[in-house]
């Protein structure tokens, strides 16, 4: 069980679930999907995306990016949401995190929903990603006081940076899974303002059973825990108001 | 394996921070990404609506639009995702039919109803009786996209001069 915040920085936490390509999939299954989550998500709308598409070829990994449609389904307050597109199903929960115990229900609601629709054949991806936005007042700190990922400066460079983007991957499970942990400055007049974005990832598609999806999704959200708290200090977690 | 201006093309669709790792790599490193069986560094994320809402703000204030009160279009972009899209259309029309002009996004409250939502201004060094009536030509061009959409986008002019720095 990880630690509690009074004023957690998170902003966004998404779970993503990309159906492999042998997974049939039609026009009717968002509709049909509607249906069995229309109680919890209730209001339906549509957008235009843009995705990147990876087809993994004998010479390597094959890109395009293409446009498609989305339909959203929204919970009262807008702040939750459900995202369908072609073989894609999202969950996307904006702050105030509702903690994890409120998250998950509505993941797995949105994840049983899906298998009761259509015939899962496997997956492609899955994804839990939670993005943080940390502001301190002043617009001058020392990144150690408050973080213990961030960018080392040899002693003949400048002390002093405008901006930077700092990104490690670490794998997990013999390279099954990956996490992606992603520190940035952000604009902020008077103030220092960093994303902290932490993605865990399975990279091996198939990796996963059908059956042992909701388990992946818990362990990611624990394996993010514990990065989450290996990145800050007992600084940030003041300001974060920790309960004790 | 796919050629470095598609890369270039991809690189400028993903989150900012991955387009700028890759884009700060020379490109004899990333033809040797691009060898590999699997990238090295993963190049697609797990979808974020805040990273997408960044970027769009970043592509909109580099295209020359000004964003009053930021992180208030933020947090409505947030709410009104629909109107991400049909923002970036919205300025593309405006752009067509007005030609160069000053455009500023901002959330507008109405102050006497419980009501707010995106207002486009435009601004031009002058006015003539044809802005209206080019106003609507644009505003022609993406207004059945709001019709599923929730939220507003109102494409509106004050008649005030362009300013200098907003």
């Amino acid at each position: 069980m990880g630690k509690k915040y009074a004023k957690p920085p998170l902003v966004e936490v998404v779970c993503e679930f990309r159906l492999s390509s042998d997974t049939p999939w039609d026009l009717t299954v968002p509709g049909l999907l509607y249906e069995k989550v229309k109680g919890e998500f209730p209001h339906r709308e549509q957008r235009l995306t843009q995705e990147v598409e990876i087809k993994h070829e004998p010479k390597g990994a094959q890109y395009q990016v293409r446009t498609s449609e989305r339909i959203l389904l929204f919970a009262e307050g807008r702040r939750l949401f459900i995202q369908l597109g072609p073989r894609l199903v999202a969950v996307n929960c904006l702050s105030p995190y509702p903690t994890w115990a409120g998250l998950r229900p509505k993941i797995e609601k949105a994840w049983t929903s899906l298998v009761d629709t259509v015939e899962v054949k496997g997956l492609e991806r899955i994804g839990l990603r939670y993005i943080n936005q940390i502001t301190m007042a002043s617009s001058v700190i020392r990144l150690e006081d408050y973080f213990q990922f961030y960018p080392y400066l040899g002693t003949a460079l400048p002390q002093q940076m405008i901006s930077f983007i700092i990104s490690s991957e670490f794998a997990y499970h013999d390279g099954r899974d990956r996490c992606r942990v992603q520190l940035t400055t952000a604009e902020a007049p008077q103030a220092s303002t960093f994303f902290l974005d932490i993605d865990y990832f399975l990279a091996q598609p198939k990796g996963v059973a059908v059956g042992d999806v909701l388990a992946w999704v818990d362990e990611a959200h624990d394996q993010i825990e514990a990065i989450f708290e290996g990145c800050i200090t007992d600084r940030l977690r003041e300001l974060f108001g920790e309960v004790k | 394996m796919i050629q470095t201006s598609a890369m270039t093309e991809i690189a400028e669709k993903l989150p900012m921070s991955m387009s700028q790792v890759l884009s700060g790599f020379p490109s004899e490193w990333r033809e040797v990404w691009l060898q590999t069986p699997l990238p090295a560094f993963s190049l697609i994320s797990t979808t974020s609506l805040t990273d997408e809402v960044l970027r769009v703000l970043r592509e909109l204030e580099s295209n020359g639009v000004s964003l009053k009160d930021k992180a208030n279009v933020h947090e409505y972009l947030l709410l009104f995702p629909g109107l991400i899209d049909v923002l970036q259309e919205a300025v593309k029309s405006v752009r067509k039919h007005l030609g160069g002009c000053q455009l500023i996004v901002e959330v507008y409250r109405d102050p006497e109803i419980e009501d707010h939502y995106l207002k486009l201004c435009v601004r031009l060094k002058g006015y003539d009786e044809s802005v209206l009536e080019r106003l609507e030509a644009a505003e022609a061009e993406f207004i059945d996209r709001l019709v599923h959409v929730e939220g507003w986008l109102q494409v509106t002019t004050d008649f005030k001069e362009p300013e200098d720095a907003l």
